[in-house]
C-alpha cells in the first residue's frame, strides 16, 4: 500500500476557537473576534490562517465535508492527545503525599 | 519447598555439622546469609553457633543476624514484631543497645513517634556523629512534615521544626495554585539541613506548574535518590514527558491522572509505539501496543478507546493479524462510527480494488452507525456529502462485471449486514442518486452527470441533467448540457429550445452567451458543410451578428469570416476579397484573418478550396506571426471552436519562438501552446511551455501544458508537472485550473498509471512540498528541448515523487531491469520455449525495432521518426511511412556490442494462457 507522508492541517475549529458543533452565527462571531485579534497588517500569517479556517467553516457543505473526512488514520498517535486537557492542574498536597506514604 | 522449611534446613545444615568447635566456614556462611537477606536462617545459625561457643565473636555475629532480622521485619511492615525482637535483644545483650539505636528510630518512626527520634537534637552537647545519624534518618525516612513541625521534644524555634513548618506551608501552596518566588525561597531551610531535599522538591513542583520544565528537572536532580521526597521524582519526571521504565503504582497513577490527564506519561509510550510501527517488526510492535494501552488506561482513560481503534487500524495496514492485535489491545475495539470512518479512510487510499471495496463497505457501516449515533439523520446534508464521496469511490472500483463485491470480514462476527447489498454499493448510480437526493448541490449533479456521460448512454446522462433541472430549476448548467447533447445528436431545434430556456433564466450569463455563440457557429458550419449558404446566413450568421459582443470584435470577426466562406462556396469573386479585407481590418492582422478563415474552412470541409485566400508566411515578422496566430486561436477558444494551426506552420512558429526577446506575453504564449496542443503540434506546444516557464508568471498553467505535451514514455515528468501544477494552482486558489489538472490526472490514471497515480496525486492526498515544487519547476525550466526517446534522461526529481516508475528504456536500465521488460529469471532453462511478449508486429516490438534503427538512419529521417513517435503515432505507421513495405532487416547486434542470446522468462501477463 502506498502510504503518503503524513500532513495534518491545523483544525479550523481550533483556529477560530469554536467547538465542532458551532453554528453559522457562532462561527461568524468567532471570525470577527479573531480578525480584531489578528489584523492583516500586523499579523499577516495569523490572519491568513484565520481566513482559511473561516472559508472552510462558513459554508455548511464544506463544513460537513471537513467534519466527515478530516480524520486522518495515518496521523501520529500522539495527535490523539490534542484536545485532551493539557492543563497542569493544582490538586493540593494530598495526592503528592500519598505517593510518599505508599513508598514508605 | 516452603520458605520456613527451607530456612530450617539451611540452619540445620550448619548446626548439625559440628559439636563444640567452630568450623571455619560457619561465620562466613552466616555472613553470606545476612548479605543475601536470609535473616531468619542467619539468626538460627548464629544462635546455634553462639550457644555452642559463646565467644565475643559469635555474639557479634548473632547481633548482626538479629539486626538484619529486625530490618527485614520493618521492611515487611512487621513493626510490632520488630519492636518485640529489639526489646528482647536489648534485654539479653545490653551491649547491643548502642548499635540498635537506628533501628529504634525506625520503629519509632513507623509508630509515628517522631518526638522520640528527634529528641536528642534538643541537647546542645550532642555528639556530631549522633546528630548526623538523626539528621540522615530525618532526611531519608521522615515524610510526615506536619508531625515533624509539631514535635514537642524540640523547642518551637528549633530550625528543624521551623523548617518543617515552612515546608508544609510551601508544599501546600505550591500544589494548590500559582505561587510567588518568596513562597518557595524557603530561607528557613539551609542547604545543609536534613530537609534540604524537600526544599528542592518544592521548587521543582513550582517550576513544573510554571511550565519551566528544564528548571524542574534541575531541581529534581538535587533531590537525593535515597531521601524521603525522592519517591515523587518518578511521577514528576513522567509528567515532564520522560519515559518511565515500568508501570505506575496506584498512588502515582492517581497523582498523574489528577494533575494533568496523564498525557505526559503517555506521550513517550506513544512515541515508542510509533517507532515500532515504523520498524514493522511484529513482536516489538505488539509489546509496544500492550505498554501504550496499559499506560493509556491508567493515565488517559478518556482516549483509551480511540487509541485502541487507531492502533488496530494502523496495525492492519502493517499486515498484523486482527487476532494478534486485538489480543494485544485487550479485545476488539469499540465498533462505532468513528472506528468505521477510520477504517474507511485507511482503505480508500489503497488503489487496489479489494481495498476500495472494503473502504466502501466501511463507509456504509459508518453511515449506519453515524445515523444511529445521531451524527446526522438520513437525507441530511452530511448524508449527501458522504454518499457523493462513496459514489466517487465506487467509480474507481474494477469495471470487471465478474468482479464480486464481497463485504469485508467484520471484526465482530455477528455483525448483521442488514440488507447491505454489494451490488447496490457497487453502483455509483445508486450512490449518486442518494447523494443528490440528500444534497442537491450542483457539484453532486455535475459529478453524476460526468459519470453518466462517461459510462452510460446519452439517454442516461440526459436523464441526470433532467433530474438536475427539476431539482434546481434556476441552474443553467443542465440546460446547457442538454443543449450540447441535443446538438451532438443533430437535434438542432431541441438544442435551441434548451438554449432559449437557459437564456430565460440568465441571459447575461457569460456561459449562456458563449453557448449560444457556439451553437450558432456550429449550426452555421453544418450548413456550410452542406453548401446551404443562404440558410447559414439567414438562420445563423445574422443571429450571430445580432449577439452582444462576448469579447471585443469577436462576434463581428466570426460573422465576417463565415460570410467569407459563404462567398467562397458561392464562388463570389467580388465578395471574397471584400470580406477578406473587412476581416483583416477587424482583426488588425492578416495572419489572424488567415488562421481564422483556415480553421473555419477546415471545420466546414473547405480546406482544399482554391478560392480561399492565401498567405505568404515569409512576409511576416516573428512578432506578427505569433501575435496574429494567438489572436485567432483565442478567438476560436472564445467561441468554443478549437482552431487548428494551418498545415506547415509549426516550424515557422517554432523558429519565431526561438527569436531572442520573444514578442508575446505569457497569456498569448499560453493560448499559442494550447492551440498547438489541440492541433497536434507537440513540438510547438512544448516550445511554448518552455518559453512560458522561462518568462515566469503562470507557472501552474505552463507546467500543466507541459505535462500534457510530454510523450507517454515520460510518465514521471508528466506526473511531476501535473503535481507541481496542481500545487501551484492550489496556492493561487485557482480552483478552475486545479479542477482541470485533476481531471487530466484522472484521465492519465486510466491510461497509464492505474490507480496508484490517483492515490498520490489526483486524490489530492499528498500535496507536493514547496521544495519539490521548486525543484520540478527549475528542472523543467532547464528542459527547453523536446525529449527524445532513448536519449532523454529521467528527471532528477523523479525519485521524490513516489512509487510511479518511468518505463522508458533509460530508466529501466538504471533500475537494473532488462530492457525488454521481461522477468529477471536468468536461470531459465535455455531449452524452454520462449514466449513472445506480444505477437510479432505489435507496437512494442515495432517500437523496439525503431529505437534500434534510429542510429542507422540519416539524421533528418531519424528526427522525423523521433518526432512522430513523440507525437504518439503508432510505431508501425511510422515504419510504414519511412520504409514503405520494405522494412529493413534488423541488426543482429547493437552497434559496438556483442549479440546476446535472450533468455527471457515467461511474461506474467501470458502465464495464464498456459493453463
Amino acid at each position: 500500500m502506498n502510504r503518503g507522508t503524513h500532513r495534518r492541517a491545523s483544525d479550523p475549529h481550533a483556529v477560530l476557537g469554536v467547538g465542532p458543533g458551532a453554528g453559522d452565527e457562532q462561527i461568524r462571531a468567532a471570525y470577527l473576534r479573531k480578525l480584531k485579534e489578528y489584523p492583516p497588517d500586523r499579523c499577516p500569517a495569523e490572519f491568513e490562517s484565520v481566513r482559511d479556517a473561516y472559508d472552510l467553516l462558513r459554508d455548511r457543505r464544506r463544513r460537513s465535508q471537513h467534519t466527515l473526512f478530516a480524520c486522518d488514520p495515518e496521523a501520529p498517535l500522539e495527535s490523539l492527545l490534542e484536545g485532551t486537557d493539557d492543563e497542569r492542574k493544582y490538586t493540593g498536597s494530598e495526592p503528592w503525599l500519598a505517593v510518599m506514604k505508599e513508598k514508605k | 519447598m516452603s520458605r520456613k522449611l527451607e530456612n530450617g534446613n539451611r540452619a540445620k545444615a550448619v548446626t548439625g555439622a559440628s559439636d563444640g568447635k567452630m568450623a571455619n566456614s560457619e561465620p562466613a556462611q552466616i555472613r553470606e546469609l545476612i548479605a543475601s537477606r536470609h535473616s531468619k536462617a542467619a539468626v538460627e545459625m548464629a544462635k546455634s553457633l553462639h550457644k555452642r561457643l559463646g565467644t565475643a565473636e559469635t555474639e557479634a555475629l548473632l547481633l548482626d543476624a538479629y539486626q538484619c532480622r529486625i530490618e527485614d521485619m520493618l521492611r515487611l511492615g512487621m513493626a510490632v514484631e520488630a519492636k518485640m525482637l529489639l526489646q528482647m535483644v536489648g534485654g539479653r545483650f545490653p551491649s547491643s543497645r548502642s548499635r540498635m539505636v537506628d533501628l529504634q528510630r525506625e520503629i519509632a518512626a513507623s509508630d509515628g513517634r517522631l518526638d522520640e527520634i528527634v529528641a536528642p537534637l534538643a541537647a546542645d552537647d550532642l555528639s556530631l556523629e549522633v546528630r548526623e545519624r538523626i539528621e540522615t534518618f530525618v532526611r531519608d525516612r521522615v515524610y510526615d512534615l506536619p508531625a515533624l513541625a509539631a514535635v514537642s521534644s524540640l523547642r518551637p524555634e528549633h530550625p528543624l521544626r521551623q523548617g518543617a513548618a515552612a515546608l508544609v506551608a510551601a508544599f501546600q501552596a505550591v500544589t494548590s495554585g500559582p505561587v510567588d518566588d518568596d513562597v518557595v525561597s524557603l530561607s528557613q531551610v539551609s542547604r545543609r539541613s536534613a530537609l534540604a531535599p524537600w526544599k528542592a522538591l518544592i521548587r521543582a513542583i513550582a517550576s513544573f506548574y510554571r511550565r519551566e520544565d528544564d528548571a524542574c528537572k534541575q531541581w529534581l536532580q538535587l533531590v537525593p535518590e535515597d531521601s524521603a521526597p525522592a519517591s515523587l521524582i518518578r511521577p514528576l519526571t513522567a509528567m515532564l514527558g520522560t519515559a518511565v521504565t515500568s508501570g505506575f503504582s496506584a498512588a502515582e497513577q492517581r497523582l498523574v491522572s489528577a494533575v494533568g490527564g496523564g498525557s505526559w506519561a503517555l506521550r513517550p509510550a506513544l512515541e515508542t509505539l510509533e517507532q515500532a510501527l515504523a520498524a514493522k517488526k511484529r513482536q516489538p510492535l505488539l509489546k509496544a501496543v500492550r505498554v501504550a494501552v496499559a499506560i493509556c488506561g491508567q493515565c488517559c482513560p478518556k482516549i483509551r478507546e480511540r487509541l485502541r481503534q487507531h492502533i488496530v487500524t494502523r496495525s492492519l495496514v502493517q499486515g498484523v493479524s486482527r487476532h494478534e492485535i486485538c489480543t494485544a489491545i485487550g479485545g476488539t475495539p469499540q465498533q462505532d462510527a468513528y472506528f468505521w470512518r477510520l477504517l474507511a479512510r485507511t482503505f480508500e487510499h489503497d488503489p487496489d480494488s479489494d481495498s476500495l471495496a472494503e473502504a466502501l463497505f466501511h463507509w456504509e457501516f459508518f453511515r449506519r452507525e453515524a445515523i444511529r449515533e445521531r451524527w446526522f439523520a438520513p437525507g441530511d446534508l452530511e448524508d449527501g456529502v458522504l454518499s457523493l464521496h462513496m459514489a466517487k469511490l465506487a467509480e474507481r472500483l474494477s469495471p470487471d462485471p465478474f468482479y464480486e463485491l464481497e463485504p469485508p470480514w467484520p471484526l465482530r462476527r455477528d455483525r448483521s449486514l442488514g440488507g447491505l447489498g454489494g451490488e447496490d454499493l457497487r453502483s455509483p448510480e445508486m450512490l449518486y442518486e442518494r447523494a443528490c437526493r440528500a444534497d442537491p448541490h450542483p457539484d453532486a449533479f455535475q459529478a453524476w452527470l460526468h459519470w453518466a456521460n462517461r459510462h452510460r448512454s446519452w439517454k442516461a446522462a440526459d436523464q441526470v441533467a433532467e433530474l438536475w433541472r427539476q431539482a434546481r430549476p434556476g441552474d443553467t448548467k443542465p440546460l446547457l448540457y442538454l443543449m450540447e447533447s441535443a446538438e451532438k445528436r443533430g437535434a438542432y431545434r431541441k438544442s435551441l429550445e434548451h438554449l432559449e430556456s437557459a437564456e430565460e433564466l440568465d441571459r447575461l450569463n457569460p456561459e449562456v452567451r458563449r453557448a449560444k455563440l457556439r451553437l450558432l457557429l456550429s449550426a452555421a458550419i453544418r450548413h456550410l458543410r452542406q453548401g446551404k449558404t443562404h440558410l447559414a446566413i439567414t438562420a445563423e450568421i445574422e443571429r450571430i451578428e445580432a449577439l452582444p459582443d462576448v469579447s471585443e470584435g469577436e462576434v463581428a470577426s466570426l460573422a465576417v469570416a463565415l460570410r467569407l466562406l459563404c462567398a467562397v462556396i458561392d464562388g463570389d469573386r467580388i465578395a471574397i476579397p471584400h470580406r477578406h479585407d473587412e476581416l483583416q481590418a477587424l482583426l488588425g492582422s492578416s495572419v489572424s484573418a488567415f488562421v481564422l478563415t483556415q480553421g473555419l474552412a477546415q471545420a466546414a470541409n473547405l480546406n482544399g478550396n482554391s478560392e480561399l485566400p492565401r498567405l505568404e508566411l515569409s512576409r511576416f515578422s516573428a512578432r506578427e506571426m505569433l501575435t496574429g496566430t494567438t489572436r485567432a486561436v483565442a478567438l476560436g477558444d472564445g467561441a468554443g471552436l478549437a482552431l487548428p494551426l494551418p498545415a506547415g506552420w509549426e516550424k515557422p512558429l517554432l523558429s519565431a519562438l526561438d527569436q531572442p526577446n520573444c514578442p508575446i506575453d505569457p497569456t498569448q504564449m499560453l493560448v499559442l501552446g494550447e492551440g498547438a496542443l489541440s492541433s497536434g503540434a507537440t513540438m510547438l506546444a512544448y516550445a511554448a511551455s518552455a518559453a512560458g516557464l522561462a518568462q515566469g508568471g503562470s507557472d501552474a498553467r505552463f507546467l500543466f501544458l507541459r505535462g500534457r505535451v510530454l510523450p507517454p514514455w515520460q510518465p514521471q515528468r508528466q506526473e511531476g508537472c501535473f503535481r507541481a501544477a496542481l500545487e501551484l494552482a492550489r496556492r493561487e486558489r485557482n480552483l478552475e485550473l486545479a479542477g482541470k489538472i485533476l481531471d487530466q490526472m484522472l484521465e492519465n490514471e486510466d491510461r497509464y498509471w492505474g490507480a496508484d497515480f490517483l492515490d498520490d496525486s489526483a486524490s489530492g492526498k499528498g500535496p507536493v512540498p514547496a521544495e519539490l515544487v521548486q525543484e520540478i519547476l527549475e528542472e523543467e525550466r532547464a528542459e527547453t528541448k523536446f525529449p527524445v526517446l532513448g536519449r532523454s534522461r529521467p528527471p532528477k526529481y523523479g525519485s521524490k515523487l513516489g512509487p510511479a516508475l518511468c518505463d522508458c528504456h533509460a530508466c529501466r536500465a538504471e533500475r537494473g531491469e532488462t530492457p525488454s521488460g521481461w522477468g529477471e529469471d536468468d536461470g531459465a532453462d535455455e531449452n524452454d520455449t520462449d514466449f513472445p511478449e506480444e505477437s510479432p508486429g505489435t507496437s512494442s516490438q515495432a517500437l523496439d525495432e525503431l529505437e534500434q534503427l534510429l542510429d542507422t538512419l540519416p539524421p533528418r529521417i531519424a528526427r522525423e521518426v523521433e518526432e512522430a513517435i513523440a507525437r504518439g503515432d503508432p510505431p508501425e505507421v511510422v515504419m510504414r511511412r519511412v520504409f514503405g513495405n520494405s522494412r529493413p532487416e534488423m541488426r543482429s547486434s547493437p552497434p559496438g556490442g556483442k549479440a546476446k542470446k535472450r533468455t527471457e522468462s515467461l511474461p506474467s501477463s501470458l502465464q495464464g494462457n498456459l493453463f
